[in-house]
C-alpha cells in the first residue's frame, strides 16, 4: 500500500505539483438574492486580509493529486472553515505550480514551501503541505489577479463533508420508502 | 451579437430636453423667463424649440442595483453578525454614488457582493471579456480581461475628477465590447 506523499523538508515546490486554494461558501448580500448565479470563482476565495500579503495554498501531491494528502488535509480545512465563523469547506481550486510561477499572461505568483510545524504557536494543526506566495502592493489587486488566474486555468477538487454523506442505512431506507409507495400505488383500485 | 461601443451607448442615452415655445414667450416649465435673457452656453437655439443638453440618462439596471444595495444595509448594532450578507452604510453610499456617476459607461448590470473586508465587489460581463472590480470608500480597483489579456485600473477617489473616472471607464468598456483593436469593419 502506497504511503502518503510527504514533501522533502526544505525543498522547493515542484513545478508539476498541484497547488490548491481552499474554497469556503460565502454568503450573498441579503438584498441581492435575486441575482443570477455567476460562473466565475468568488473573489473572496482569494482575498487576503493579512499584512504583509501572504496567500496560502495547499500542496496536493507530487505531480497529480494524491488522495491520501487530500484525506489528510480535509479535516484541517474543515477546522479552518469552522474558525471562519461557521463557513463550510467545499474543496480546492488548483493549478500546477508552474502556472502560478510563470503564467503566459498577467502577474506571476511564485509559490514558496512553508510547512506549518506542530510547534508553531499561531497554528494549532500541523500542515506539512502548506505553501504560500508573498505579494507586495494592493490586496485587492492581488486577489483580482488570482481570481482570474484560477477562474481561467484552475481545476476543481470537491471535498464533501462526511456529515453530508448519505449512509448505506439511509439509502436502504430511501429505497424502501420508494418501493412501499410503488406497492401501495399498484394495490390501489384504478379509477 | 452587436455590442455598441461605450461612445455609442453614451450617445444612445443622450436625452434632448425640448422646451416648446409658448405663445407668451414663457418656458414650458412655467417659470417666467424674460425673452431677452441670455441663454446659458450649453443651450442651443433651434427654430422651433429650445434644446437643452446633452444630459446623460442612467443605465436601465441602475435602479435595480441601487435597490439591491439599499436592501443590503447592515442593521444597526449587528456588526458582529455580519459575515458578508450586509454592507456598511459607508460602502453602500460610495457604491451607489459610483454607479450613479458611471452606470451609462459600464459594460452592463453588475453581479454584486461584499468582500471579506466589507467593500463591494462588482463583476461585469462583456462580449470580449469580463471586468471585475472592488469599490471601496477610498478607491476603485478593477481588473479587465480583454480577449484573455489582463488590464488593471485603479482610481483613487480623492485624486481624480468625475469626468476622468467616466472617461477611463468608457475607454475600458469600449475595449470590452469591441476588443482591444476595435470593432471589425463590415465588408
Amino acid at each position: 500500500m502506497a504511503q502518503r506523499w510527504l514533501p522533502k523538508p526544505g525543498g522547493p515546490v515542484g513545478l508539476k505539483e498541484p497547488v490548491g486554494r481552499r474554497l469556503f461558501d460565502e454568503p450573498a448580500l441579503v438584498g441581492a438574492t435575486d441575482q443570477k448565479p455567476k460562473q466565475s470563482l468568488d473573489y473572496r476565495h482569494f482575498e487576503e486580509t493579512r499584512i504583509p500579503i501572504e496567500v496560502s495554498f495547499d500542496r496536493l501531491g507530487p505531480e497529480g493529486i494524491d488522495r491520501k494528502v487530500v484525506t489528510y488535509l480535509a479535516p484541517i480545512a474543515r477546522a479552518h472553515a469552522a474558525a471562519r465563523r461557521a463557513k463550510k469547506f467545499g474543496g480546492w481550486v488548483w493549478l500546477k505550480a508552474a502556472q502560478l510561477n510563470s503564467p503566459p499572461k498577467g502577474t506571476a505568483f511564485p509559490v514558496i514551501a512553508s510547512p506549518i510545524q506542530p510547534s508553531d504557536p499561531e497554528h494549532a494543526e500541523h500542515n506539512p503541505y502548506h505553501a504560500h506566495t508573498a505579494c507586495t502592493g494592493d490586496a485587492h489587486s492581488v486577489a483580482l489577479h488570482l481570481q482570474w488566474l484560477f477562474t481561467s486555468q484552475g481545476k476543481m477538487r470537491e471535498c464533501k463533508d462526511p456529515r453530508d454523506r448519505v449512509t448505506i442505512g439511509q439509502r436502504i431506507s430511501k429505497v424502501g420508502r420508494f418501493l412501499g409507495g410503488l406497492i401501495r400505488w399498484k394495490a390501489a383500485p384504478k379509477k | 451579437m452587436i455590442c455598441p461601443t461605450a461612445e455609442a451607448i453614451l450617445s444612445s442615452h443622450i436625452v434632448q430636453e425640448v422646451r416648446l415655445p409658448t405663445p407668451f414667450g414663457r418656458a414650458a416649465t412655467g417659470i417666467d423667463v424674460p425673452t431677452d435673457a441670455p441663454l446659458p452656453a450649453q443651450v442651443a437655439r433651434v427654430p422651433t424649440a429650445e434644446v437643452v443638453g446633452p444630459s446623460v440618462s442612467p443605465a436601465g439596471w441602475l435602479q435595480i442595483v441601487e435597490r439591491r444595495i439599499s436592501n443590503s444595509l447592515q442593521p444597526a448594532g449587528r456588526d458582529y453578525e455580519n459575515q458578508g450578507q450586509w454592507l456598511s452604510a459607508e460602502t453602500a453610499s460610495a457604491a451607489t454614488a459610483f454607479f450613479q456617476l458611471t452606470s451609462d459607461v459600464l459594460p452592463g448590470e453588475p453581479h454584486i457582493y461584499s468582500s471579506l473586508v466589507g467593500d463591494l465587489v462588482a463583476e461585469f460581463k462583456a462580449p470580449h471579456g469580463v471586468l471585475n472590480a472592488v469599490i471601496s470608500t477610498k478607491a476603485f480597483t478593477a481588473l479587465a480581461i480583454i480577449d484573455g489579456s489582463p488590464e488593471e485600473t485603479r482610481i483613487e477617489w480623492n485624486a481624480v475628477s468625475s469626468r476622468s473616472v467616466r472617461s477611463t471607464l468608457r475607454s475600458l468598456t469600449a475595449k470590452l465590447c469591441d476588443g482591444e483593436h476595435g470593432s471589425a469593419v463590415a465588408t
